[in-house]
């Protein structure tokens, strides 16, 4: 997997500083805070963290995809090639949700339509946005599921949801997020719901089918394993806040964060030493209420030390390099 | 070894069937066989995995192993004594001595009971303990055993945290201190963090009272962790049945292969070095197996002899492999042995 780092022109995505709040009916609850991070073209970007880590509300906002109200973008800046996101009028979010973004949900069966057959699905974005009749635009919908390597594409046309397995509803997915040629794609948690080959096969198209359009990438997961396989650049998040960001070699390598060294340590290998006790992390992830003025993960960390109740800034130190940064007092 | 005193299970030729439905619900399709004649043994204090692929009757094979679904052939033998088609009434004084633990924490827990009940309802059940307030301190003491605090008897399920869900599925499991403890996908819907911990739980309880565990798995990370032997399923068959170091070390079957080369390492390094064959497809439907071997449509190695003849589950070194590649390998073996018996100088 060829890692890109190097920045070709302006990146495609940038955020900056982002907050969001959610209104909880008596108070403001932080869901995300102060989070930066930008993909250029070519890039595979992964937002990694466990449940309630920030990573998901984060993506979808960038496409306006979250019910606003109880959401809200408290601060911060979004920009998608150089325009910012936060004073497009809804119409023109409209033209780009699907158009210069496409996204890759969870989960497929949820996410299509089980009314429609699989053609007509992928067939939308491009009569939308690219004025095809429809006609053209199925002539294009098979063609897009022949890209996603689906077997006799023409049949499965006309098939609906029900009648595919769970990878190949991935596929028709993909097939959609990439109908309209986007500069960037999210998926969030693309293949969790997926078995272990058939999250390979689906992972690698994305990532072959993303670099091939010269766009970007924006993973979001749980699984270090696959952020390992295919991300160039590593976002980690805990309770709201990137805490580490890195090239992924130097993530995995040289790790500062307490907590990107225990999410590691606290994966189950297939390969390596077994230990017999696996290094866990007391305690359990914070909810969003939680917040405190300090580090989050102070009260789970083996190196807290007074100083945490201050709340460590995301910044580098003379051993980090390639604008790897982390936010913690006592790094190793 | 393979003697019943020191096997707590004995599962031979394990068949289930299940009577397919249309979308309607009505009966009378034709029977899918979920199951496909599975033979594995449980040593006391042992852990044997199974893994596999959704469909490929992992869960199902459990549930026969309970009686809990009616195998349709075959035999258990539970301890020493056969309980094939024991009916529920039949298995009532044994369901302390086996006990299941199920993937989903939020749907096996009765959200209208306490954490307390919850935990006391197998003992009241089997008549454990003379009273409510025995039981009630029984559950105090199983709560503290598997990391939690009194604090928490009280409280309702939906009070509580994925992790500490499943920790109270185990109190509960282990409230009538069994012997076997099935676990189906225990921590598949844990974080990572929560996971470890949960893990480090279900080795320390082993070793406290002496279990044996039947692991049911999809991730190949958590199952190298966890067991002694492990058993590779596809389409309703064990393929491959090793010890975990052999598995692991030299994966012999090509599913087992494939299915390791499938998990992405946390390391991109060791991750570049690796070379990843992608299978091709997707599992195909219990219901129409290809013939001959179940896996040789999707195979990178398949041979003419693949699509016509299923390959048994046979002795190959250490362990135990359905594959015609290894047939191969025993039958040229064969030969040499013969002509160097024949006394040709090598």
């Amino acid at each position: 997997m060829p890692g890109s780092l190097e920045k070709s022109g302006p990146p495609i995505l940038d955020v900056r500083g982002l907050c969001m709040g959610i209104w909880s009916g008596k108070t403001e609850l932080v869901a995300v805070a102060d989070v930066s991070f930008r993909a250029y073209s070519g890039q595979v970007v992964a937002l990694v963290g466990e449940s309630g880590a920030g990573k998901s509300i984060t993506a979808m906002s960038l496409t306006h995809l979250l019910p606003m109200p109880p959401i809200k973008i408290t601060a911060g800046e979004i920009r998608l090639s150089g325009r910012d996101m936060q004073t497009q009028s809804p119409k023109q979010i409209r033209d780009i949700r699907g158009n210069e973004v496409g996204i890759v949900f969870q989960e497929p069966m949820t996410a299509l339509n089980p009314s429609l057959r699989i053609w007509r699905q992928i067939a939308e974005p491009l009569v939308r946005h690219r004025r095809l009749s429809w006609s053209a635009a199925k002539a294009q919908a098979i063609n897009l599921l022949k890209k996603v390597r689906i077997p006799d594409a023409e049949t499965k046309a006309e098939a609906y949801p029900h009648q595919l397995s769970g990878g190949m509803r991935q596929r028709v997915m993909v097939a959609i997020a990439i109908s309209c040629e986007p500069r960037l794609i999210i998926a969030d948690e693309p293949t969790t719901a997926l078995d272990v080959t058939v999250q390979a096969q689906i992972l690698a198209l994305l990532t072959d089918l993303t670099r091939g359009l010269g766009g970007a990438l924006l993973l979001i997961t749980h699984d270090l394993g696959v952020v390992a396989r295919y991300a160039d650049w590593v976002n980690v998040m805990y309770a709201g806040r990137i805490v580490e960001t890195a090239a992924a070699d130097d993530l995995y390598r040289d790790g500062r964060h307490p907590y990107t060294h225990a999410l590691l340590a606290s994966v189950p290998k297939i390969v390596g030493p077994i230990a017999h006790r696996l290094e866990s992390i007391a305690g359990q992830p914070p909810a969003p209420s939680d917040g405190t003025g300090g580090c989050a993960f102070a009260p789970r960390c083996p190196r807290r030390t007074e100083r945490c109740d201050e709340r460590p800034p995301l910044s580098g130190d003379d051993r980090t390099r390639n604008g790897h940064l982390f936010a913690c007092w006592n790094p190793l | 070894m393979n003697d019943v005193a020191t096997n707590i299970l004995d599962v031979s030729d394990l068949c289930v069937d299940y009577a397919s439905t249309t979308s309607f619900g009505v009966t009378g399709a034709p029977t899918v066989r979920a199951v496909k004649g599975i033979s594995l043994t449980l040593q006391r204090g042992e852990t044997l995995s199974l893994v596999g692929e959704s469909g490929c009757g992992k869960s199902t094979t459990a549930m026969a192993i309970l009686q809990l679904t009616p195998p349709s052939g075959g035999r258990v033998v539970f301890d020493g004594r056969d309980i094939t088609g024991f009916s529920h009434r039949q298995m009532r004084p044994l369901r302390r001595e086996m006990q299941i633990i199920y993937q989903d924490p939020f749907g096996s827990l009765n959200p209208r009971m306490t954490i307390a009940d919850l935990i006391a309802e197998p003992m009241a059940i089997q008549g454990v303990g003379r009273s409510g307030n025995e039981r009630r301190a029984k559950a105090a003491e199983l709560l503290d055993t598997v990391g939690m605090g009194t604090r928490f008897l009280d409280r309702y399920p939906h009070q509580l945290s994925g992790g500490q869900r499943q920790r109270v599925a185990i109190a509960r499991a282990l409230s009538l201190r069994p012997k076997l403890l099935i676990c189906d996908e225990p921590v598949s819907a844990l974080d990572v963090s929560v996971q470890a911990q949960v893990l480090n739980l279900f080795s320390d309880l082993k070793e406290q009272f002496g279990l044996s565990y039947l692991f049911i798995s999809h991730d190949l990370g958590v199952v190298r962790h966890m067991s002694d032997r492990v058993a590779v399923m596809y389409l309703g068959r064990i393929v491959e049945i090793a010890t975990r170091d052999d598995l692991y070390g030299e994966p012999l079957h090509p599913y087992t292969r494939i299915l390791l080369d499938a998990v992405a390492v946390p390391d991109p390094q060791i991750e570049r070095a690796r070379d990843h064959v992608l299978l091709q497809g997707e599992v195909p439907s219990v219901a129409t197996p290809p013939p001959g071997c179940p896996f040789h449509p999707r195979c990178p190695s398949a041979m003419p002899v693949c699509s016509r003849e299923i390959p048994p589950l046979r002795l190959h070194g250490n362990r135990q492999i359905a594959c015609h590649l290894y047939d191969e390998a025993a039958a040229n073996k064969t030969i040499e042995a013969a002509m160097d018996g024949n006394g040709n100088p090598n």
